[in-house]
């Protein structure tokens, strides 16, 4: 069942114009990044060698390309979620609360629709750093974490906007709400490195990913964070019903 | 007064809904049998709709309990809506979405598979005579064919209890007849419930009325009932405010309907021997309530129907 409510999710993507045009700004901006960075490196090349000799195109693509775009996607996944519950009107909703469905299928089938939709676009960016395996040698294993890291951070992203498009009925509001929670916890980190608040900002732990570290305790955070705000997707969605009343 | 629950699909008992400080729904009682069509008629914010929302599981019930086929909606939410299918009263439907496509979908959400939800679906695109549009999306659409759909999607796991939430709205006459016919051909397994404003309509494909004011049930009766020369119904207005029970100990007494605690109608089985006679000011006396004028009424559910209407359209109007 989820796999049908997640099909149907990204059918549903994928016939709408207002996710075309993010997706392809995400990508033009993605693009910008990727040729900005491998420019930039062909100019300060010999500079490198010289200052910071362990700097290869593979780092300076994580700090200047992946980085970068962990901030684009926090702008683009609360875009292209907000309508996940949000979009759908009270008659559609019904739709749904009538047919023989758990919650926790319905908000899993609508993560994964998501998720598969913005893991495509990141797709089509992977593809452009394939694109120089033939010319420069590349550290596959520090890419592979750089880009495992951007796929648990649209996973926690992804998450978080299910959560705020599922608490209102306005998409742009789920998706302004959703963008400010991920902004205040990407700056917690920023001002506080080591206490309490940094351990609970995803920037934390995309950073190990973008090391190419691949460190147990960030999949943990990623999966818990994840699991915790489908959990209360599911259980808003459980009370739905008598939210409705009060909207109606 | 408790639901009749021998042999009943769906059984509701004592629902009651608010929105905020105002009651949607008051206590209400209903069950519906297999292979029964009933109607549920009642002004415009009577709370049809409330109580079909209810019913399909969309909202929650506030007090009361709701079960379909013995399956609580609230115990077991997901027994209880397999058995049902329900067509809200503005078509539910993804207008990016092509008519085969929707339907494919419609069917899996109801946990249909592979040839059994393709086999479905021809079923009901047959059914609905959609198949001129299958191939088109939904959106480009007319309203008729989309309140087509709508009840394409309803049926298409061939659900017991059908819920159809004013199915009529917005056709034109022709294909009025068409949703009429494709009522009434529905299988004597299921048993379809749906709303309507419209008196005709009800007259048309019900075999049970059951008619809502103010979010109370003040009327539940078989057609038959209403139409029969073997029952009578008058209309009494009294010097006093009278209830329901007042009326129980009349000879033959069927259902008592307030237009408003003074104005009633009341309807009696005539007696068996033929000695036709319909309930007069002299037989309500003896049960101590004091009529001021009594009225033998032809059609009880079109004379009831326009009291509402003139009860709503007069302010002043006690209720």
């Amino acid at each position: 069942m989820i796999r049908t409510i997640a099909a149907h999710e990204l059918r549903l993507l994928s016939r709408s114009p207002f996710a075309w045009v993010a997706a392809a700004l995400t990508q033009l901006i993605f693009s910008w990044l990727f040729l900005a960075a491998l420019d930039r490196f062909d100019s300060v090349q010999a500079e490198l060698a010289v200052n910071a000799p362990t700097t290869g195109l593979t780092a300076y693509l994580v700090v200047h390309f992946l980085a970068p775009a962990s901030i684009v996607l926090m702008l683009a996944t609360p875009l292209l979620c907000m309508g996940l519950f949000a979009g759908d009107n009270a008659y559609q909703r019904g739709l749904w609360a009538s047919a023989p469905l758990s919650a926790s299928e319905i908000v899993g089938g609508k993560f994964l629709g998501a998720l598969t939709f913005q893991l495509l676009l990141l797709g089509v960016s992977a593809l452009m750093v394939c694109c120089l395996v033939p010319m420069v040698s590349l550290d596959a294993g520090h890419l592979t974490a750089a880009f495992a890291g951007l796929a648990a951070f649209i996973a926690f992203a992804t998450a978080l906007s299910l959560l705020f498009s599922s608490l209102t009925q306005r998409p742009a509001l789920a998706a302004f709400l959703s963008f400010s929670t991920l902004l205040l916890l990407w700056l917690a980190a920023a001002g506080s490195v080591g206490s309490s608040t940094a351990a609970l900002s995803p920037s934390t732990h995309l950073q190990h990913f973008m090391q190419g570290l691949i460190d147990t305790s960030d999949i943990l955070y990623f999966v818990c964070t994840c699991v915790v705000l489908l959990t209360l997707t599911a259980l808003r969605i459980n009370t739905t019903s008598r939210s409705l009343v009060q909207q109606s | 007064m408790g639901a009749d629950t021998s042999q009943a699909l769906l059984c509701a008992d004592g629902v009651s809904m608010r929105y905020g400080d105002q009651r949607a729904l008051q206590n209400i009682d209903l069950s519906v049998k297999a292979g029964e069509t009933v109607g549920l008629l009642g002004l415009n914010g009577a709370g049809k709709s409330t109580l079909l929302k209810i019913l399909s599981g969309v909202l929650t019930t506030h007090q009361g309990h709701v079960s379909i086929a013995g399956a609580s909606l609230s115990r077991d939410p997901i027994n209880a809506r397999r058995q049902l299918g329900y067509a809200p009263d503005t078509p539910p439907l993804y207008a990016e979405f092509r008519v085969l496509e929707f339907l494919r979908f419609a069917a899996k959400l109801r946990r249909m598979k592979g040839i059994e939800a393709n086999r479905a679906v021809e079923r009901v695109i047959e059914l609905c005579q959609l198949g001129d549009v299958q191939k088109r999306v939904i959106g480009n659409l007319s309203h008729g064919y989309q309140q087509r759909i709508n009840l394409a999607q309803a049926m298409v796991h061939q659900p017991a209890l059908l819920i159809l939430d004013e199915p009529t709205n917005g056709l034109d006459p022709a294909q009025l007849l068409e949703i009429r016919s494709l009522i009434k051909n529905l299988g004597s397994e299921q048993a379809t419930i749906f709303s309507s404003h419209q008196l005709a309509e009800v007259q048309a494909n019900c075999q049970r009325v059951v008619l809502i004011d103010a979010g109370r049930k003040i009327l539940d009766l078989g057609m038959d009932q209403l139409t029969d020369d073997n029952y009578s119904t008058v209309e009494v207005r009294l010097k006093q405010a009278a209830s329901d029970s007042d009326f129980q100990h009349l000879p033959g007494f069927v259902a008592a309907c307030a237009v408003n605690p003074k104005h009633w109608l009341l309807t009696t089985l005539k007696s068996r021997d033929n000695a036709v006679r319909d309930l007069d000011a002299g037989s309500l006396t003896v049960q101590g309530v004091e009529p001021v004028r009594v009225t033998p009424v032809g059609n009880h559910l079109e004379t009831l129907f326009g009291l509402l209407r003139v009860k709503t359209d007069t302010p002043g109007e006690a209720t």
